[in-house]
């Protein structure tokens, strides 16, 4: 179990920020020790983590709620439930296609050779050939 | 029908003018009509080099198809092209 500061630290957001996802009841009612502070679960830390993928990814807080009813319960789920998690998913893999590609592509640029041997990876290989030409006379 | 050799380059790039000469010497030694060559800035076609797969230059591809940095050596680059060859003469006389 984990207090509100720590949860706060981990997920990099604020203590206000974690209280008001329970108000907004995205989070159902956190633990209490003796002395009435919240002690998070590790369920609660999932859910949490949920939330702010989620948001990472521009859901409204709606639709994360709407998401966290799924999560719980996919099985019985709602289908409009399920028909916004297929979208949002739909919208993930086409979110996933760009980033890789974008990816590809500032790694590519970012390996390109330079001037110097430092930069060409593959120059050894090149290099090894004429090698090999030499040898095969 | 025609192969296509292609050479992915960049500026700059030392080993881009060894694979070129390489890539030549081969092309001039199968001395095949079916091979056309040709060769590409990757900055300025970066979407086709993405899409081949090409992490660093220089690259080659044949028929779309980019041959891996082992590939380097006038033998395999040789023996690359001539199989990609001999497969299209396989499916044209079939």
């Amino acid at each position: 179990m984990k207090r509100i500061g720590e949860v706060a630290a981990a997920l990099g957001v604020g203590v206000d920020t974690l209280r008001y996802y329970e108000k907004i009841r995205l989070l159902p009612a956190v633990a209490r020790d003796g002395a009435g502070l919240r002690l998070y679960s590790e369920k609660d830390l999932s859910r949490l983590r949920f939330i702010r993928r989620a948001q990472k990814m521009g859901f409204s807080l709606e639709e994360i709620s709407r998401l966290l009813e799924f999560r719980e319960n996919p099985q019985g789920a709602k289908p409009q439930v399920r028909r916004l998690a297929q979208a949002k998913l739909e919208q993930l893999e086409a979110s996933l296609a760009d980033l890789a590609h974008l990816r590809d592509e500032l790694r590519l640029l970012t390996s390109l050779c330079r001037a110097d041997v430092d930069g060409c990876p593959i120059l050894q290989n090149i290099e090894g050939n004429h090698e090999e030409r030499e040898q095969n006379g | 029908m025609p192969v296509q050799v292609e050479l992915l380059t960049a500026n700059g790039c030392g080993a881009c003018q060894r694979a070129r000469a390489l890539l030549a010497e081969v092309i001039g030694e199968l001395d095949d009509p079916r091979l056309e060559y040709r060769e590409l800035d990757l900055v300025a076609e970066i979407d086709y080099a993405v899409q081949l797969g090409v992490t660093a230059s220089p690259a080659v591809a044949v028929d779309g198809q980019l041959l891996p940095p082992a590939f380097f050596t006038r033998k395999k680059l040789r023996a690359a092209i001539a199989a990609r060859l001999e497969s299209l003469h396989r499916e044209t006389h079939r």
